[in-house]
């Protein structure tokens, strides 16, 4: 009678191994389903959508509403949102890219979070001082719709509201953005920070 | 998923991986469906890792969870296979020289469900742990197994006589 169970096992011995499975294919993984950098990269497209959808919506503004000084916060308004845009690709191109075969996968990360970090404070800085001008278009707006726009230039109360409107609503405009990047990038740029603590307590 | 959770499972898969290659084998011929087959139990294996009981045993679970994954690529590719086999000449493969290697390619000639019997048993499970994998009963496994082994050893000894 022939020995079904040497013979499978013999064969089985024989069978071809696969390499032993790395945390760089483990990263991979992550990045097919939920995954902190597929995350990343999904809520910057989401961010970008929403800058075009709103640069689309000022450059109607800018068209259709006559009125030098509104056109020229508006226009402020269109070339950093282009810059915003531009930026979001150009992180998703360089910062977010899947590592290279022969890149250490704790490199790669150190490297992917310093940038990203870095950019998220520069782009909340340079918020800050996108902010006023937005109020001021927004404010402006009304003024030059009505035909009312010497006000901004006569009238101590209107210059007041603005400054008023500059000074409580910059910061909350800044907290609240901070709050935003928190809610869409944080969570995922701690997860990749976590498997970099990950690798750096197994060496 | 954690990170410690991360470290488990790349300990456990590659303790197991042969697993991965073994279902894989019996189930396709080509070589670069073989490859994006494993790659797609891994992820699924990785996916469904969380929800992993403790208490069952790895290599059980991930039999399974390849097995599920081969049969639903199977299942969407039939059309595409079944046109292949029609359009492609009739090859006639030679019985390998190799004993052990003609059995592995007997047992690739069963029909699918007892290919994974089989080869469920011949790598030591028990008829209760493959009927809770193939969610077949212990006594159905048990009479299949008594067939396949007994279809087995006659094409062997008969290739030999």
């Amino acid at each position: 009678m022939t020995d079904l169970q040497a013979l499978w096992d013999k064969h089985s011995t024989r069978e071809e191994q696969s390499k032993a499975l790395q945390e760089k294919d483990l990263l991979r993984l992550h990045s097919n389903k939920n995954a902190p950098l597929a995350k990343l990269r999904k809520n910057i497209y989401i961010n970008t959508g929403f800058a075009i959808v709103i640069l689309i919506g000022f450059l109607g503004l800018l068209f259709y509403i006559d009125g030098f000084l509104f056109r020229l916060f508006t226009g402020i308004l269109c070339v950093s949102y282009v810059a915003a845009i531009l930026f979001n690709i150009y992180m998703v191109r360089n910062y977010l890219r899947e590592p290279a075969p022969d890149q250490s996968l704790k490199e790669y990360l150190t490297k992917l979070l310093n940038n990203m970090n870095k950019a998220f404070r520069s782009v909340e800085l340079i918020a800050l001082m996108i902010y006023p001008i937005a109020m001021t278009a927004g404010f402006l707006l009304p003024l030059t719709l009505e035909g009312k726009i010497d006000l901004i230039y006569n009238e101590p109360v209107v210059q007041g509201i603005l400054i008023a409107c500059y000074i409580v609503l910059t910061p909350l405009c800044w907290y609240f953005a901070k709050y935003m990047n928190k809610v869409a990038f944080g969570k995922y740029l701690n997860q990749l920070e976590d498997i970099l603590k990950d690798l750096n307590r197994q060496d | 998923m954690s990170t410690s959770n991360d470290t488990e499972f790349l300990q456990l898969i590659n303790q197991h991986r042969g697993i991965l290659h073994k279902v894989v084998n019996l189930y396709l011929d080509d070589k670069l469906e073989r490859e994006d087959l494993i790659q797609e139990i891994l992820f699924q294996a990785f996916r469904g890792f969380q929800n992993f009981r403790r208490e069952a045993q790895f290599s059980t679970w991930l039999y399974k969870v390849s097995l599920n994954t081969v049969f639903s690529y199977r299942r969407k590719n039939e059309r595409r296979q079944q046109a292949e086999q029609q359009a492609a000449p009739i090859e006639i493969q030679e019985l390998p020289s190799d004993e052990s290697a003609e059995l592995y390619y007997h047992i690739r000639q069963l029909e699918p469900v007892n290919r994974m019997i089989i080869s469920l048993h011949l790598d030591g499970y028990g008829n209760q742990d493959i009927a809770a994998i193939t969610g077949m009963s212990a006594n159905t496994i048990g009479v299949r197994l008594h067939r396949i082994r007994e279809t087995l050893t006659l094409k062997l000894t008969s290739h030999h006589d």
